[in-house]
C-alpha cells in the first residue's frame, strides 16, 4: 500500500491512535523532501497526538518539520501553534520566530533568522509566494534591492518570475494592478438631489 | 452507586423509571418524555435524593424489563445528579467513565441493528448527556494533571487506571457518533439509522467543537461544526437554549484565535443580543442554567471589546457597545494609554483550556499543572496576537488625515523606525484586505471569502503611502447636511416668530 494511501486509512479510522504516530511521521519525512504534497489535516493530527502525550525529544525532529512545512500558510501556522505541546516551545523558538517574522511583513528580518530552508528549495519558493502575495496587496512598486532583499535573494539574482510580478522597470518591480494596489478610480455618487436641495435654498 | 436497600425505593420512583422506559421505547411522545425528564425527575430528585444518589440500574431493571440501552441511559442520567449534587469521588469519576463508554459503546451498536428505531430521546436530553461527557472530561484532566494536589491513593488509583477519560477514546466516541448517525452525509437527519442515534451524533459534534476549542484546536473546533448551519433559526439546536450558547461562545473563541475577528464579533454580538432580549422579556431567567448563561454572556462581552478597541473598523451594535463601555471601558482605557491590560481581560474571558496528557504519577521531579501550564500557553499566544493587532490601530488613525504620505514621517509619528513602519503598513494592509469571513448560509464555519472591509484605502508606491480619497469620502454624508438644514430653516423660521426676539 502506497503511504498516500497508508495515511488516508489512518485519516478515516486511526488518527487518535497512538500506533498511527509512525505512518504520519514518515509522511511528514516525505513532504519535507517533497515526494508528496502538504498535507495538514494529516500533520494536525500528528501534533494532537504529540500534545496527548508526555514530551519527549523524539517528537522534536517531526514537530519541527510539520511547523517549518507549514510557514507557508499564515492561518496553518497559527493552527499549529496553539496545539503545540508546551514543552517542545523553548526548542521550537526560532521556528516560531520565522512565523511571527512572516506575519508581521518583516521578511527581512525573517531571512535573517530562518532555519531549516537552506537545502529546502521547494519550501523556499512557497515561503517566497506567499510573501511576494504580501508585498502584491500593499504595494504598486517597490524598488528592486528592497524585493530581493524581501526574498531572500543576493543582489546579483534576477528576480524571480512570480504571477504577481509585471515587470521590473527602472530599478523598480511593478506589481499587476489589483484593487487593493491602486487607487479607486472614479468618484463615489453621493445620490444628491437637486429637488432637496432647491426646496431649502429659498 | 447503590443507594439504598430494594424494598425502600419509593413506588414513585419505581412508576418514573417504568414510565420514562415505556414513553423512550413505545409511546415516543416528546411532551411525555419532556414532561417525566424535566419534570418528575427534577422532582423525584428534589424529594429523595438531595443527599444521597439514585438507585442503581440493577435496583431498577424490572421497572424497564431489564433493557440494557434504557438502564445505560438511566445511569448516565442518575450520574448526571450525582455529579450535580453530591460530592463525588475519584471512584465515582472512574464509574462514570465506564458508564459513558458503556453508553456511547452500545450505542454504536445501533446502526447495525433493524430495530434501532424502536428508542427515542429527547434532544435535550442528549444534548445534556454529550455536554455532561465533555464537561466530565474536562474536569477530570484538571484533576489528574494538578498533581502537587493529589494524595499517594489518588495517585495510586490513577495510575491503575490510566485509560479512563483516555483522549484517544473520548474523541473515538465523539467520531464514531457522528459517523454512526450518518450525519456527515445526510445532515437533515432523513436517512438516520434512528432517531436516538441521529440525536446522540448531530449532538457529539456540537460538543466535539467546544472539546476541540478546550484542547486548542480551534481549527478542528470550527470544522466539528461542518455539519450544521449554524446561527440558522431552523437547526435542531437552535430550540435548546444551552446549546445556543455553548456552540456560539465555543465557535467565537475559535474565530477569534483564529484572527477572523469579523465572524468572531458577529457570532458574540447576535448571541448577546439574543440573551439580552430574553433577560428583558424574563424568559431566561425561568431556564435551568440561567447563571451560566449570564457567564458565558459576560465572557462574550469581554471578547467583543477586545474587538473593538484592536478592529476599530468593525462596528459593534450600540446597544452591545454601551454595555461593553460600562463593564470594560477602564480597562481598555489603560490598554489604549499604554498599560498592560489584555492579559486580564483576556484571561476573564476564555475558556479553561485544558491538557489531556496523562501524567507520570510515579516520577520523582516537581509535580507541574499541566492543565495550568497548557491554559497559560493559550493565553499568552492569543494575548500575543492581539498585541499585535492593537499597534496597527495607532497607524491607521494616522492613515485617515492624509491622502498620501512618506513612510518616514509616519515612522516619525510612531516612534518606530523607517524599515519597521513600512512592515507595519503592509501588515495592516493585510489585516483590512486578507482577512477571511465566512458568508451566511454558504458553506461550513470553516469556509471564508476574502472581503475588504476597510475603511481606509491605501497603497505604497515604492516610500510614499497613497491613501484612496474615494473610500475615504464615501459615507453618505449629504443626508445628513440635508435632513438638518432642513431643521434648521424650520427652526430658523420659529426663532423669528418669536416676539421681540430682534
Amino acid at each position: 500500500m502506497s503511504l498516500e494511501s497508508q495515511v488516508a486509512e489512518v485519516m478515516s479510522s486511526a488518527q487518535f491512535s497512538h500506533e498511527s504516530i509512525p505512518i504520519l511521521v514518515k509522511s511528514v519525512e516525505e513532504q519535507i523532501k517533497g515526494s508528496t504534497p502538504l498535507n495538514f489535516p494529516a500533520n494536525k493530527a500528528l501534533l494532537k497526538l504529540y500534545s496527548s502525550t508526555l514530551y519527549t525529544t523524539s517528537q522534536l525532529s517531526p514537530i519541527k518539520s510539520l511547523l517549518l512545512l507549514s510557514l507557508s500558510s499564515s492561518t496553518e501556522f497559527s493552527a499549529l501553534l496553539h496545539i503545540l505541546p508546551s514543552d517542545a516551545l523553548e526548542s521550537c523558538e526560532t521556528l516560531i520566530a520565522m512565523g511571527k517574522k512572516l506575519e508581521e511583513c518583516d521578511f527581512v528580518g525573517f531571512w535573517k533568522i530562518e532555519e531549516g530552508l537552506e537545502s529546502n528549495n521547494t519550501l523556499k519558493e512557497s515561503i517566497r509566494s506567499r510573501i511576494i502575495k504580501d508585498l502584491s496587496l500593499g504595494y504598486s512598486t517597490i524598488p528592486e534591492s528592497t524585493f530581493k532583499s524581501m526574498l531572500g535573494c543576493s543582489a546579483n539574482d534576477s528576480v524571480p518570475s512570480f504571477e504577481d510580478v509585471e515587470e521590473v522597470e527602472g530599478g523598480n518591480v511593478v506589481f499587476k494592478n489589483t484593487v487593493y494596489n491602486s487607487v479607486k478610480k472614479g468618484a463615489k455618487e453621493q445620490g444628491i438631489e437637486l429637488e432637496r436641495i432647491v426646496a431649502i435654498m429659498n | 452507586m447503590s443507594s439504598e436497600p430494594k424494598d425502600e425505593i419509593p413506588s414513585a420512583v419505581r412508576d418514573f423509571v417504568f414510565d420514562l422506559h415505556d414513553a423512550c421505547r413505545r409511546s415516543q411522545r416528546p411532551e411525555e418524555m419532556k414532561a417525566l425528564y424535566s419534570g418528575v425527575f427534577v422532582e423525584l430528585s428534589a424529594k429523595h435524593y438531595t443527599h444521597k444518589p439514585w438507585p442503581s440500574a440493577e435496583e431498577m431493571s424490572s421497572e424497564c424489563e431489564s433493557d440494557e440501552l434504557f438502564l445505560n441511559f438511566y445511569s448516565e442520567l442518575t450520574t448526571r445528579h450525582l455529579f450535580n449534587n453530591l460530592r463525588p469521588t475519584l471512584n465515582d469519576k472512574i464509574n462514570a467513565w465506564k458508564t459513558y463508554s458503556s453508553l456511547f459503546d452500545q450505542m454504536l451498536t445501533l446502526k447495525d441493528d433493524t430495530k434501532a428505531d424502536a428508542f427515542h430521546v429527547l434532544p435535550e436530553w442528549a444534548f445534556e448527556l454529550i455536554h455532561e461527557y465533555v464537561y466530565q472530561f474536562q474536569g477530570f484532566c484538571q484533576f489528574r494533571t494538578h498533581l502537587a494536589q493529589r494524595t499517594a491513593e489518588e495517585k495510586e488509583l490513577l495510575e491503575a487506571n490510566k485509560d479512563v477519560w483516555d483522549v484517544g477514546t473520548v474523541m473515538k466516541h465523539l467520531h464514531g457518533l457522528i459517523g454512526a448517525s450518518g450525519l456527515k452525509t445526510d445532515p437533515t437527519g432523513a436517512s438516520a439509522h434512528g432517531q436516538s442515534l441521529y440525536m446522540m451524533g448531530y449532538f457529539a459534534a456540537l460538543s466535539l467543537s467546544r472539546l476541540e476549542c478546550l484542547l486548542g484546536d480551534f481549527h478542528g473546533s470550527l470544522d466539528a461544526l461542518s455539519c450544521m448551519n449554524i446561527n440558522e433559526k431552523g437547526e435542531l439546536y437552535w430550540n435548546i437554549f444551552a446549546a445556543r450558547v455553548s456552540l456560539s461562545y465555543h465557535a467565537g473563541v475559535s474565530y477569534f484565535a483564529l484572527r477572523r475577528y469579523r465572524d468572531a464579533a458577529k457570532t458574540f454580538s447576535d448571541m448577546c443580543s439574543a440573551i439580552n432580549k430574553g433577560v428583558n422579556s424574563g424568559y431566561l431567567k425561568r431556564l435551568t442554567g440561567y447563571e451560566q448563561f449570564m457567564k458565558l454572556n459576560d465572557k462574550m462581552l469581554a471578547f467583543l471589546a477586545i474587538i473593538s478597541l484592536i478592529q476599530p473598523a468593525i462596528k459593534i451594535e450600540d446597544s452591545l457597545s454601551k454595555v461593553t463601555n460600562q463593564m470594560f471601558g477602564d480597562k481598555l482605557a489603560k490598554v489604549e494609554g499604554g498599560d498592560e491590560g489584555f492579559d486580564e481581560i483576556f484571561s476573564f474571558a476564555c475558556p479553561k483550556f485544558v491538557s489531556p496528557v496523562v501524567p507520570d504519577y510515579k516520577s520523582s521531579e516537581e509535580p507541574r499543572n499541566l492543565s495550568a501550564i497548557a491554559y497559560s500557553k493559550q493565553v499568552r499566544q492569543c494575548v500575543d496576537d492581539i498585541k499585535s493587532t492593537s499597534n496597527l490601530v495607532r497607524l491607521r488613525s494616522y492613515l485617515k488625515l492624509y491622502t498620501s504620505i512618506d513612510v518616514a514621517k509616519l515612522a516619525t509619528f510612531c516612534e518606530i523606525e523607517e524599515s519597521a513602519m513600512a512592515n507595519r503598513v503592509l501588515a495592516l494592509k493585510k489585516t483590512i484586505c486578507a482577512q477571511l469571513e465566512h458568508q451566511r448560509k454558504q458553506g461550513p464555519p470553516l469556509a471564508g471569502t476574502v472581503v475588504d472591509h476597510g475603511d481606509v484605502g491605501f497603497h505604497m508606491a515604492g516610500s510614499t503611502v497613497n491613501v484612496d480619497p474615494v473610500v475615504r469620502g464615501s459615507k453618505k454624508t449629504h443626508r445628513f447636511f440635508l435632513n438638518n438644514v432642513g431643521s434648521a430653516k424650520e427652526l430658523a423660521a420659529d426663532v423669528l416668530q418669536i416676539p421681540d426676539f430682534v
